[in-house]
C-alpha cells in the first residue's frame, strides 16, 4: 500500500465519522449552519481525498452528495429525513469502500454500480419531478429496492431483467447463441459482485442445455433463480455494530513523542555515568565513593525507566471517541425502529483509555444502550402521560478519575422494578430464594447480571437475541474492571463502567491437567516437548528426566494437584520452564492455546492458597487459574 | 537557486499530493505546510517563503480570505487558490484578489503552469 493510500484511509475514516457527526447535529438543529458546513466540508475533503488516490467511483458518489448539501447551503433546498438518511448511506458506503481497501490495499473494483446507485438517488432527490420522467429500465419503479451491501442493486437487477426479456423475444438467425452466451456472461458477472463466484460456475449447466435445446428457457430460469437468491439480502437489524477490524496504526501527539525523545537523552546521560563508573571501578578507586555514584545511577535509572514506561504506555492510548462515534447513528436507528424517539447526548468523548479497552468497548456499551432502549424506555405515549418529554435522552459520558476510567449510561426511562426483578431471579433460580429474601433492593438489581437473566416481558426484534446482561459484566470484568448499576422508578436507570486507564496484558499458555485447565505464563516457558514416560526417572521421591545432557526436576502438575501417580508408559507432554535462573518441567495432559489476558490478583477463596499467580475469566465466564510457577517448582524442593 | 513555498490544506493527504507535484516539477524548492488559516498567517509572520498554495474549503477561514490576508502582508506574493469545485464564484473572486486557480485533483501541467509563472514573477523582482 502506498503512503498516499495510507493517508487516505486515515483521513477518510476520520471524515466519514465528522461527517456522520455532522448530519446527526443537523437533523435535529436545522438551521444549524456550522454543522451544514462541517458536513458539507467532510463530503467535499473526502472527494478531494477520492480524486487523489484516482478512485473515481467514490469521488462521482461523494459529488453528488456534495450537490446536494450544497444546494442546503444556497438555501434552495430544505434539511428532510430523506436527505440525511441519504447522505448517511453515501457515509456508509464509503465507509464500506475504505474497510475493503484497508483489507485488500486496492480500489475495490466493483464500486462503479454502488456508486451510480447513489447518485442515481441523490438525483432523485434533488429533483423527484425530473426524474420520475428519465427513461427507467424495465420494472415497474415499486418494485425497484435501494441497493445495500448484501442485496441485489437496481441496476443489477434492471440489467438481469433485461437478459430475461432478450432471451424471451425470438433471436434472428444465428444470433441465439451469442445472446445465450451474452446473458449468461452478464448474469455471472453479478454473481462475482456479490462474492458468489461459486454459484457463478453454475451457470454453465443452463447455458449448455439451452444451446443445445435451441430454447432460452432453462437461461431464464437460472437467471430468475439468481434475482430471487440475491433479493433476500440478510436482513439486518437496527442498531448491530458491522465488525471493525482493531486500528493497526496509531496517531500520536507529537507532545508525546517528543516526551519520549527527551527521555531517550537522558537515558543516553544515564548510561555514559554508568560507563564512567564501570572505568572507575577498573581503575581500583575508592569504592566507597564508587558504591555511592553507583547507588545515585541506579536511582536515576529507575526513575527513568518508570517515566519510559509510563510514557510508553502513553501511546497506546486513543480517545474514546472511536468507539463512541457510531453510537448516536446507531441509538437513531435503534430508536426509530421501536418507534420511541430518544436522542443520545454524549460527553467526555475525548477522554483517553487504553487502546485494547477503546477497541473493546463498544459492544458492551451498545448492549447496554440497547437495553436501555428497549426495556428502559417507555413509549411516547407512556411518557406523556408521566408528564415527561416525548423524547427520551440517553446520556453516554467518559470521565478520568484517577487511574479509571469511568463510562456512563444514563437514560430517563422507568426505572428498574425491583419487585419484578426479584420475582424472576426466583423463577429462573438466578439465586437461592434465602439470598434474594435478604438482598437490600440495591443488591437485588445487580440480579441482572445472572447469567440467563431477562426481564423482557416480550422478545423484541432488538435485545431478544439471547445475550444477557451477564455477557456484559464479564466482557468489562475481562478488561479488569467493573460494573455497577444504580435506578430510580420512574426516573431513569444508570450503568457504570469502571476500567483500569492502562491494560497490562499477560501472554498466557493454557494447560491441561487432572481435567482442569489453568494458565502458565508464556514468559517462563522456554519450549514444549514430547518425551515417552520411561525417559522421566524417579529420583528419591521426585522425578527427573534429561534433556540435551542436562537434568532437570519433573513435575506431574495433576499428582501435583492429588490425582494418583501415572503408569510409567505412553508418551509426556512437558513443558520446560524457567523458574528462578532454574530449568524444569511441568508434566501436563494437554496443551491448549496462548492468550493475552489481564490477570487479577487472587481474591476470596483463592486469596490465600500458594501456587496461584492471579486469575483472569475466560471468554465463556470460566476462571482461568495461571500458575505462580516459582511456587509450585518451590514446594517441589521440600 | 529554490524557492519556498507555503502549502495551506486541513487534508495532509492533498497537501502530500501538492508536495509530490512540487518535488516533481521544481526538485530544488522546499516547502513549508499549514493544517489551517490561523497556522498560516501564524507562520507568515517569522517563516520566509515565497509563493503560496492553498485549499480553498478550509474549517475556519476559507483560502480566499486566507489568500487577502497574506497579500496584504507580502503584496507581491504569487498565490495560488485550489479547490475540488470549479465553481464561477471561486475562480472570479480568485482572479480579483490576484491568486490563481488550480482544480482538483491537481494536475502537474496546471501545477506547471502556475510554478512557472511564479518563478517568472519571482525573477523580475
Amino acid at each position: 500500500m502506498n503512503e498516499f493510500v495510507e493517508q487516505f484511509l486515515i483521513e477518510g475514516r476520520e471524515l466519514v465519522a465528522q461527517g456522520n457527526d455532522d448530519l446527526l447535529a443537523l437533523e435535529e438543529h436545522p438551521d444549524d449552519r456550522e454543522r451544514l458546513d462541517g458536513a458539507f466540508r467532510a463530503f467535499h475533503t473526502l472527494k478531494g481525498a477520492a480524486g487523489i488516490v484516482d478512485f473515481v467511483a467514490m469521488s462521482r458518489a461523494l459529488h453528488a452528495a456534495e450537490d446536494v448539501l450544497s444546494a442546503v447551503r444556497s438555501k434552495s433546498a430544505p434539511v428532510t429525513p430523506g436527505l440525511i438518511d441519504l447522505c448517511l448511506a453515501c457515509l456508509d458506503q464509503v465507509s464500506a469502500w475504505i474497510d475493503r481497501m484497508r483489507s485488500s490495499g486496492e480500489l475495490p473494483a466493483d464500486a462503479d454500480a454502488a456508486a451510480d446507485d447513489l447518485v442515481r438517488r441523490f438525483a432523485t432527490l434533488a429533483s423527484p419531478d425530473t426524474a420520475s420522467l428519465a427513461p427507467r429500465g424495465p420494472g415497474d419503479a415499486t418494485t425497484r429496492r435501494p441497493a445495500d451491501s448484501t442485496g441485489v442493486s437496481t441496476i443489477e437487477r434492471d440489467l438481469l431483467e433485461a437478459q430475461k426479456l432478450m432471451l424471451a423475444e425470438p433471436a434472428p438467425e444465428g444470433a441465439a447463441a451469442a445472446r445465450l452466451e451474452s446473458a449468461s456472461r452478464i448474469a455471472a458477472n453479478v454473481l462475482r459482485h456479490h462474492g458468489r463466484s461459486l454459484d457463478a460456475a453454475d451457470l454453465e449447466g443452463p447455458l449448455q442445455s439451452s444451446l443445445v435445446t435451441g430454447n432460452a428457457e432453462a437461461m431464464i430460469e437460472a437467471i430468475d433463480r439468481i434475482l430471487e437468491g440475491l433479493a433476500e439480502p440478510a436482513p439486518e437489524r437496527p442498531g448491530t455494530l458491522s465488525p471493525q477490524a482493531p486500528e493497526a496504526t496509531l496517531r500520536v501527539d507529537v507532545d508525546r513523542i517528543d516526551s519520549l525523545v527527551r527521555l531517550t537523552g537522558e537515558l543516553l546521560i544515564a548510561k555514559n555515568a554508568i560507563g564512567h563508573s564501570a572505568a572507575r571501578a577498573q581503575g581500583e578507586g575508592d569504592p566507597r565513593a564508587l558504591a555511592v555514584a553507583l547507588k545515585n545511577q541506579h536511582l536515576a535509572l529507575d526513575r527513568l525507566i518508570g517515566e519510559l514506561q509510563r510514557s510508553v504506555f502513553s501511546l497506546r492510548v486513543l480517545p474514546l471517541q472511536h468507539a463512541f462515534q457510531r453510537f448516536p447513528r446507531l441509538v437513531r436507528e435503534m430508536a426509530t425502529a421501536l418507534g420511541k424517539p430518544a436522542r443520545l447526548m454524549i460527553e467526555g468523548a475525548t477522554t483517553e483509555a487504553d487502546k485494547t479497552i477503546v477497541e473493546a468497548i463498544a459492544e458492551p456499551l451498545l448492549h447496554v444502550l440497547r437495553n436501555g432502549l428497549d426495556h428502559g424506555l417507555e413509549d411516547a405515549s407512556e411518557r406523556a402521560a408521566l408528564g415527561k418529554p416525548a423524547t427520551a435522552t440517553i446520556h453516554l459520558r467518559a470521565e478520568r478519575q484517577g487511574e479509571h476510567v469511568v463510562i456512563e449510561v444514563e437514560d430517563d426511562g422507568r426505572g428498574i422494578d425491583v419487585a419484578r426483578v426479584r420475582e424472576v431471579a426466583r423463577r429462573r433460580n438466578a439465586a437461592p430464594e434465602a439470598a434474594i429474601v435478604a438482598m437490600s433492593d440495591e443488591e437485588a438489581i445487580n440480579l441482572i447480571f445472572a447469567p440467563g437473566f431477562s426481564t423482557a416481558s416480550r422478545v423484541t426484534d432488538l435485545s431478544g437475541r439471547g445475550v444477557g446482561m451477564d455477557v456484559v459484566r464479564n466482557t468489562i470484568e475481562r478488561l479488569g474492571g467493573r460494573v455497577s448499576l444504580s435506578s430510580r422508578r420512574q426516573r431513569g436507570t444508570t450503568v457504570r463502567f469502571t476500567l483500569p486507564f492502562t491494560v497490562i496484558m499477560t501472554q498466557v499458555l493454557t494447560v491441561e491437567a487432572a481435567g482442569q485447565v489453568f494458565g502458565v505464563p508464556l514468559e517462563a516457558v522456554v519450549e514444549t516437548v514430547r518425551v515417552g514416560r520411561s525417559a522421566i526417572s524417579p529420583v528419591g521421591a521426585a522425578r527427573a528426566m534429561v534433556l540435551r545432557d542436562r537434568t532437570l526436576p519433573v513435575i506431574d502438575l495433576g499428582q501435583a494437584l492429588g490425582r494418583g501417580a501415572r503408569a510409567a508408559e505412553g508418551d509426556a507432554n512437558v513443558l520446560i520452564v524457567a523458574v528462578a535462573g532454574q530449568l524444569g518441567g511441568l508434566e501436563v495432559d494437554r496443551l491448549g492455546d496462548r492468550l493475552d489476558v489481564m490477570l487479577k490478583p487472587p481474591e476470596g477463596l483463592l486469596a490465600g492458597i500458594p501456587g496461584i499467580d492471579g486469575t483472569t475469566l475466560l471468554g465463556d465466564g470460566r476462571v482461568l487459574i495461571v500458575l505462580d510457577l516459582g511456587e509450585v517448582f518451590g514446594n517441589a524442593d521440600d | 537557486m529554490g524557492y519556498r513555498v507555503l502549502v495551506v490544506d486541513d487534508s495532509k493527504l492533498a497537501r502530500m499530493a501538492v508536495a509530490k507535484a512540487l518535488t516533481t516539477l521544481q526538485p530544488d524548492w522546499t516547502r513549508v505546510e499549514a493544517a489551517n488559516a490561523d497556522e498560516a498567517l501564524a507562520l507568515a509572520s517569522k517563516d520566509a517563503f515565497d509563493l503560496a498554495i492553498l485549499d480553498f474549503n478550509m474549517p475556519g477561514h476559507d483560502g480566499l480570505h486566507l489568500a487577502a490576508e497574506l497579500l496584504k502582508l507580502k503584496p507581491a506574493l504569487p498565490l495560488a487558490v485550489i479547490s475540488a469545485n470549479h465553481q464561477v464564484e471561486v475562480v472570479t473572486r480568485a482572479r480579483e484578489v490576484g491568486a490563481a486557480f488550480l482544480q482538483k485533483p491537481l494536475t502537474e501541467k496546471a501545477m506547471a503552469e502556475f510554478l512557472g509563472d511564479a518563478a517568472h514573477r519571482l525573477a523580475a523582482r
